[in-house]
């Protein structure tokens, strides 16, 4: 190995690690006002052979409530929301899923979930229609699951967390 | 005596020339000669062109002469920052040249009488006399420097590379941390004991609310059905 090879490794390895460093350093992107919210958009259908996507094995157990037996992960989002800021993640088939954090604790986040689908009034204007409209609080980190709205084929279920 | 062909003879002829072969060599040599045309003639020409350079005179130049064009180069060196190889050569010849001939080196020693070897000589011998000790020495630390230098660019050129391949990297790993949002993996479900629900408010008639309340360790859920409408 010469002797540029091993200053281009020895710099790398460097610059490697001051990145990691930084990155495990680094303050956290949300602040009080502030919470990262992840939304899962799953499918729900009845088959003849059941299925699950590996990804949503976790939440098995409160998906399999709904009445179907095959579920899949159709879009899976995360974002940054403000407090009172409201995070519209399209979901399938017109349907929207609103998430609203008004308060943001140490371990909880407060939050308004209002499910919500778009229609054409009579005039063909898109207005969106509001289904469900949930006040809660849930503990940080952990699956809340709603959902079972009706699509061409199947259901439409959620869930979603605060971290 | 076995009789050679001309091919033979021929590998011979500059031996001959010369008067370096062997007294047998020489007599075949000549009986060969003896009766072949060509090979008479390039022998005639051999010697013909021998006789040409043995007569060859150098020009001669005036001792001054020599002496400026030896200060103007030695100046010339002194001067400049950058010794190229030729001049590295000839500075390497001048010491080659100490070493083999101890004679004192001498301004004096003007080419002109010297066989054309000996001119190429006595013009060394006249640069290691008109170069001072003193601008010699300079020379061979501008050679040092100039030499050094090279590798030590090279080598900061290899540190930039290298440094700027290690910031490009740094940079496009953390663009792709940054922009690419893993999610929370859903490894943990809400218990009702997690989930504080203030108020549902169904507002589509088309659906029943469904609600479990199995405990505080039960799941927590909120599931919507259908009204099957008959027709």
């Amino acid at each position: 190995m010469s002797q540029a090879t091993r200053w281009y490794l020895a710099t790398t390895v460097l610059l490697a690690g001051l990145v990691c460093w930084l990155a495990a350093n680094a303050p956290a992107a949300e602040t009080e006002s502030e919470t990262r919210i992840s939304i899962l958009a799953i499918h729900a259908t009845k088959e003849e052979k059941p299925h699950i996507d590996p990804e949503l094995e976790p939440l098995k157990e409160a998906l399999s409530r709904s009445g179907y037996n095959s579920f899949r992960l159709v879009a899976k989002e995360r974002r940054s929301v403000g407090i009172a800021e409201t995070w519209e993640q399209p979901m399938l088939e017109d349907y929207a899923l609103r998430v609203t954090p008004t308060e943001i604790a140490e371990d909880r986040v407060t939050l308004t979930y209002a499910w919500v689908h778009y229609e054409k009034d009579e005039q063909g204007r898109r207005i969106a229609r509001v289904l469900q409209q949930v006040p809660m609080t849930l503990i940080k980190g952990k699956y809340f699951v709603s959902g079972g709205w009706r699509l061409k084929k199947g259901a439409l279920v959620s869930a979603f967390a605060a971290e | 005596m076995t009789t050679m062909d001309c091919d033979e003879i021929r590998t011979m002829l500059a031996g001959y020339a010369d008067a370096e072969l062997a007294a047998l060599e020489q007599e075949a040599v000549e009986a060969h000669l003896a009766h072949c045309g060509r090979c008479r003639a390039l022998i005639a020409e051999q010697k013909r062109v021998q006789r040409v350079l043995e007569s060859y005179t150098p020009p001669s130049v005036p001792a001054e002469r020599w002496g400026t064009m030896s200060q103007r180069l030695a100046d010339e060196l002194a001067g400049r920052e950058h010794v190229d190889l030729i001049t590295q050569h000839r500075l390497d010849s001048l010491d080659d040249l100490e070493d083999e001939s101890p004679a004192e080196p001498s301004e004096t020693r003007v080419p002109g009488t010297e066989a054309p070897g000996q001119a190429r000589s006595a013009m060394a011998h006249a640069l290691a006399g008109n170069v001072t000790a003193r601008s010699r020495g300079r020379l061979e630390k501008l050679t040092l420097r100039g030499a050094a230098r090279r590798p030590r660019f090279a080598w900061v050129a290899h540190a930039v590379g290298a440094i700027a391949a290690a910031v490009l990297i740094a940079v496009g790993i953390g663009t792709v941390l940054r922009t690419t949002d893993f999610g929370l993996a859903p490894d943990a479900l809400a218990t009702q004991a997690d989930v504080t629900i203030q108020e549902i408010q169904m507002l589509d008639p088309g659906y029943n609310l469904i609600l479990f309340a199995g405990g505080p360790e039960d799941i927590a859920a909120v599931w919507v059905e259908p009204i099957e409408t008959e027709g």
